[in-house]
């Protein structure tokens, strides 16, 4: 059952990451990263509780907060298009 | 299979149908904002009903807690990287055909009107000016 649900968020993740490659705009291909990586951590929690590997749990915390701050960091640098401001 | 495993993957097929109709809502809306409103709305919903269906499975403190931590900061950071996404969307000026109503246009116009009367060189209120 929860390799099931893995499998369906991963054919899902693939489907996004086509609006990252077909996106017409940057914001498009911005908000479609967004959705594999979160979508990329919940295969990440799904398959470490199908195997019993518990650490996957930190590294999902750590790759929860990565993804956070590149998010903002990309938005930030689309939006004044220069870093220290 | 007891009741609370019957709940726990109950809880986890929600969560899965709940990402499946934000990528597809990611992949069939026409414009950006849309796009950012499917995608963050039913990945949060999904990715928090996933993670409930997991801590449940899983029943040890330990590990439990740290999926409510994770839950957490989901429920936190989401919506804060969306927004900041659709605001350099619209201030990058790449979205403009898009738009029917603009009502933050006004919003900016005459902050930027009451920054000229007031005379001070505001450098942040210069680069709003968002008129095409």
């Amino acid at each position: 059952m929860m390799l099931f649900a893995a499998a369906v968020i991963a054919l899902a993740c693939l489907a996004c990451f086509y609006r990252v490659i077909a996106g017409p705009t940057v914001p498009d291909r911005m908000a479609a990263v967004d959705v594999t990586g979160l979508l990329i951590a919940m295969l990440m929690v799904l398959l470490a509780s199908h195997f019993g590997f518990s650490p996957f749990y930190d590294i999902v915390l750590v790759y929860a907060a990565l993804l956070f701050v590149d998010i903002m960091i990309m938005a930030k640098y689309l939006e004044y298009k220069e870093l220290y401001r | 299979m007891d009741v609370l495993q019957i709940i726990a993957y109950t809880l986890i097929m929600l969560g899965t149908g709940f990402c499946v109709i934000a990528v597809v809502g990611m992949l069939r809306f026409p414009d950006v904002y849309t796009r950012y409103h499917a995608g963050t709305k039913g990945v949060t919903a999904g990715n928090l009903l996933i993670l409930a269906g997991v801590a449940i499975v899983e029943w040890s403190l330990l590990i439990s807690l740290k999926l409510l931590l994770i839950a957490i900061f989901f429920f936190m950071t989401n919506p804060v990287a969306t927004h900041a996404i659709a605001r350099a969307a619209y201030r990058s000026r790449s979205s403009f055909p898009c738009l029917f109503i603009d009502a933050y246009r006004e919003y900016v116009q005459r902050r930027l009107r009451y920054s000229e009367a007031e005379g001070e060189e505001d450098e942040a209120a210069a680069t709003e000016d968002v008129s095409p």
